[in-house]
């Protein structure tokens, strides 16, 4: 096989990818599409390779959510995003060894993030009639929530979280949109997010979530 | 509450599409970096990788293997061979020395699990090697989410070009989000140490470090 023929399934399965999404998607292209995928494993390989990245790239609009104005930072700029000044605080005036964070604010003993996209699969009658703190953000919108046993739950545009804490463990479900998490350490009480699939968090540093990208425990409902 | 189990059980009624993603693509930097360590020609690297996700795609369709990321290396690994004996032209590196095909896939694998902060780097890292005009259209798209007939309108392009734009960035980005394998001075320790065993080897023991 060529490299020129690997070159040109990326091509066809990167347009099929941006014009699947275009808006103008007809019942023709969909059947087109589909013989496409069945014509060859080497097209369905390229376009799920593809598409799990430009899935995965779709948190750039949580790294764009603090930036003002219609144009990108210039490169090398992202330190304006919430994101990178959460990170970048600690660090600077702190050796790595020091994960201690004290101070009027809540202790953190390690602050683990955890990045979520949502899995829209969990159903709304199940995520409004349980019970729990729910917090929602419009789009456009961002806020950050503190929780009250000392994690931080900061919500991109169009999201919608519930929050229940119990002696046994905090929960989150994520019903909709994206999620990132500073989450005190509890060993008595794991952290769990739930967006379609149950993860459990509590007591890792750092885990991503994201469902279908490194969920690193997880169980079918 | 339920039990909490590992994830690598294969449930069998979840789509073969979503498997592939989670249990085999995600192990696409090591993957390319194995390849790279042992295939010379670099160009060839991408067919490699394709024609690797595709064996295992057909055979995980009939049924997915029980340690996906072994059977993902040993895939790999199979088709090299193959290559090797049909091409009967010296691809791989070490004088084909057979072991090399041996390498330890832990060995070469760096810890899975980054954290999602460095994962949002890598991927602002890579929006930021996208050309310029690259990147106003997918921030207009994807982050200010306006419709392709709006970003074309705001930047005074055609639907066309918009399209052509994501479509390359898409590309691109596949790229360049899992790029760091064959990025010079990137490579990490252990991989280092077995090049410097198999340097070892190849040239006898008076080679320094």
């Amino acid at each position: 096989m060529s490299t020129d023929r690997t070159n040109q399934i990326e091509e066809a399965a990167s347009d099929w990818l941006i014009r699947r999404e275009s808006g103008q998607w007809t019942t023709t292209d969909q059947a087109r599409f589909e013989q496409w995928l069945d014509a060859s494993t080497l097209n369905r390989v390229a376009f799920l390779r593809l598409e799990q990245a430009w899935e995965e790239s779709a948190r750039i609009k949580a790294l764009g959510a603090g930036i003002p104005g219609d144009l990108p930072p210039p490169p090398g700029r992202w330190n304006l995003t919430p994101f990178f000044e959460t990170r970048q605080t600690p660090s600077q005036g702190r050796g790595p060894g020091s994960d201690t964070i004290t101070g009027t604010r809540r202790r953190l003993a390690i602050a683990a993030s955890i990045l979520l996209t949502a899995a829209a699969s969990i159903a709304a009658y199940q995520f409004w009639s349980g019970s729990g703190d729910r917090y929602t953000t419009p789009v456009g919108g961002l806020a950050s929530v503190p929780i009250r046993d000392g994690s931080k739950i900061t919500l991109n545009t169009n999201s919608q979280v519930r929050v229940a804490l119990t002696k046994a463990e905090r929960r989150v479900d994520l019903r909709q949109g994206e999620v990132f998490f500073e989450v005190a350490k509890d060993p008595m009480r794991p952290f769990v997010v739930e967006a379609g699939k149950k993860t459990r968090c509590g007591g890792r540093n750092e885990v991503l979530c994201t469902p279908g990208w490194g969920v690193h425990r997880s169980r079918r409902d | 509450m339920e039990d909490l189990k590992p994830c690598n059980v294969p449930v069998m009624s979840e789509p073969i599409d979503i498997w592939f993603k989670r249990e085999i693509l995600s192990h696409e930097e090591i993957l390319v970096r194995f390849l790279a360590r042992i295939w010379l020609r670099r160009d060839e690297i991408a067919d490699l990788r394709q024609e690797t996700y595709a064996r295992v795609y057909e055979a995980a369709r009939q049924s997915p293997p029980r340690n996906p990321k072994a059977f993902l290396f040993a895939t790999a690994r199979h088709l090299m061979t193959d290559r090797i004996r049909r091409e009967r032209i010296v691809s791989i590196r070490a004088g084909g020395d057979n072991d090399y095909l041996n390498v330890l896939v832990e060995e070469i694998s760096p810890e899975q699990r980054v954290g999602a902060h460095q994962e949002l780097a890598r991927l602002a890292q890579a929006f930021d090697r996208l050309p310029a005009r690259c990147r106003e259209v997918i921030w207009l798209r994807r982050v200010k989410e306006l419709s392709q007939k709006e970003v074309a309108a705001r930047l005074g392009l055609t639907e066309k070009t918009v399209e052509k734009h994501l479509a390359s960035a898409a590309r691109k980005l596949a790229h360049y989000m899992r790029e760091d394998a064959l990025a010079p001075g990137k490579i990490p320790k252990p991989t280092d140490q077995v090049e410097n065993d198999e340097a070892r080897r190849e040239h006898g023991p008076h080679e320094p470090d």
